[in-house]
């Protein structure tokens, strides 16, 4: 019996030619690799945006191509797909333009930013090749960027003190938490500085409300003011207490700074009969210093700056202290 | 419930799969720049109509973020990656460096998480399929929130369905994170799984 084929046969030479020009119209990076990891397309898209051409590439292995991506997680989502035939996504947020693609007219410089799909495709005889699938995320990733900081911009409102305009304790608590993973990762120290306003209730007590409230003021401000560093930050904590949160410090670099924050706080000479002694305001600081582990649970430095701080004020106020391990015997 | 599987099976599943989690974290490592410890320590097999309590009962955030993927060939399974929703922010910022602080995963995160579950579960099947000399293919990961039945469960499976679930170990620096992989099985898929497994075993053991 004689069966009508729904659709005109096109020879496979024909069929060939057309998806190899469709390849070469898509809006998207397109590039077909081999078991043994020769590339066997590079379309046109390719071409453009990397500068190589398709001669150039196709029968090169991929990882010659770029060496730089040698142990990269582009270069293991291939090997799953050729090994055991599994679809990975390589996201744009976790990794960072893998390929050296351009936007030559728009941008020049800075890489396109990437989403790619890795996929077998199983050809006859069950040869396997591998899909790579690269799309050009730039515009979503500026929009998302946009949307981001104007997000953060509302945020930060919510994590400022009210009174002194530096930032809150919910704000250090968080910054703490990144700042402390971030030394973690690069090895670095980080220290904290705890801070109290010496007799401030006295102060309060004596010369009023609103006088207090200037005063610790002045404190917030010229605390900001003794630190250099964009990454230093300062936190109100509460009451008369302000947090340091000092990223890639050893504990002589923390000393030098707490130090010239408590001269600095002496010199306001914020002064009041009974606010202690010689009758100024004046801070006594705690400080603490690690290096973080990454494996470490919890991270015991603001309870070590606040050991220190009690230290410093049992001493005798306006002075600094710093935690160390024989602190806790005490 | 006791489950339909021996000791030795349990042990050599549990054993791939934690190579598959070897090798996902390293890969995870090099993405978040630090160490990250995968493992997954326990196996529980769940099946009939109490599914839906017992996954409840295991899982014990109301709400979940899920990575899905479905893997067909050597068995055919609809697995996921969970985590409690309030700690995949933590997962995400831990991944990403940054913080993010909004209820609500952007675009951005989702994808983001959405790999992370891609690698995890890629790792695994790769692993099994590896150890069961079987081949797999896969969709893309799609990301999930919700009532964990109702992201398990949205296909309406059978009763007679099997559920394997693993619980998953991710340490951070505050305080240890309680994934699970699950795996959704009909129960032809999960007999040729004990089949597969059981030859591996006879295998490995060089009868």
């Amino acid at each position: 019996m004689e069966t009508s084929s729904p659709t005109p046969l096109i020879p496979a030479e024909e069929r060939l030619h057309i998806c190899m020009a469709a390849a070469d119209r898509i809006n998207a990076g397109m590039m077909i690799i081999d078991s043994s990891g020769l590339v066997w397309l590079w379309n046109r898209w390719l071409e453009e945006k990397s500068g190589l051409s398709a001669e150039t590439a196709t029968g090169k292995p991929f990882l010659e191509l770029f060496p730089e991506l040698n142990n990269s997680r582009l270069a293991s989502a291939i090997d799953t797909a050729l090994k055991h035939g599994l679809t990975s996504l390589l996201s744009q947020s976790l990794n960072k333009a893998p390929l050296p693609l351009f936007d030559k007219s728009s941008n020049p410089v800075e890489r396109l930013q990437q989403a790619i799909h890795v996929a077998p495709v199983e050809c006859l005889n069950h040869v396997r090749f591998c899909l790579v699938q690269v799309n050009d995320v730039s515009l979503a990733v500026k929009r998302e960027r946009l949307l981001h900081e104007q997000a953060e911009e509302l945020r930060s409102m919510a994590y400022l003190d009210e009174l002194t305009g530096i930032p809150n304790r919910r704000r250090m608590d968080q910054y703490l938490a990144d700042e402390f993973r971030r030394a973690a990762r690069s090895s670095t120290s980080l220290s904290i500085v705890k801070a109290d306003a010496d007799y401030l209730k006295q102060y309060n007590d004596t010369c009023g409300r609103q006088a207090g409230d200037f005063c610790l003021q002045r404190i917030a401000n010229a605390v900001k003011a003794a630190l250099r560093r964009p990454a230093d930050l300062v936190a109100r904590y509460g009451g008369g207490e302000f947090a340091i949160v000092l990223p890639d410090t050893t504990m002589d670099g923390a000393i030098t700074i707490a130090e010239d924050i408590r001269m600095r706080i002496e010199s306001l000479a914020i002064l009041c009969e009974t606010a202690g002694i010689a009758g100024r305001v004046t801070l006594s600081l705690g400080v603490s210093s690690a290096l973080p582990n990454s494996h470490a649970a919890g991270h015991p430095l603001l309870t070590q700056a606040d050991a220190a701080l009690y230290q410093a004020k049992a001493n005798g106020r306006n002075r600094v202290a710093i935690y160390r391990e024989s602190l806790q015997s005490q | 419930m006791k489950l339909p599987l021996s000791e030795h099976q349990q042990d050599a599943l549990i054993e791939t799969f934690n190579i598959g989690m070897g090798q996902a974290a390293s890969c995870i490592s090099r993405i978040a720049g630090e160490e990250i410890a995968l493992s997954v320590p326990r196996l529980d097999i769940l099946r009939g109509a109490d599914q839906a309590d017992a996954i409840k009962a295991a899982i014990r955030s109301p709400r979940i973020c899920a990575v899905s993927q479905d893997f067909t060939g050597g068995l055919d399974t609809r697995a996921f990656l969970i985590f409690p929703e309030e700690k995949t922010q933590e997962i995400v910022r831990r991944m990403i460096g940054e913080s993010v602080g909004t209820d609500e995963l952007s675009g951005r995160e989702q994808e983001a998480l959405g790999e992370v579950g891609n690698i995890i579960l890629n790792s695994c099947i790769g692993s099994l399929s590896e150890a069961l000399q079987d081949g797999f293919h896969c969709s893309l990961p799609a990301c999930h929130m919700g009532p964990a039945d109702e992201i398990l469960f949205a296909n309406n499976g059978r009763d007679d369905d099997l559920l394997m679930l693993f619980y998953v170990d991710f340490p951070t620096p505050g305080a240890r994170i309680d994934g699970y992989l699950v795996f959704l099985l009909n129960p032809p898929s999960f007999n040729t799984l004990i089949k597969q497994v059981d030859q591996f075993l006879s295998g490995s053991h060089g009868n």
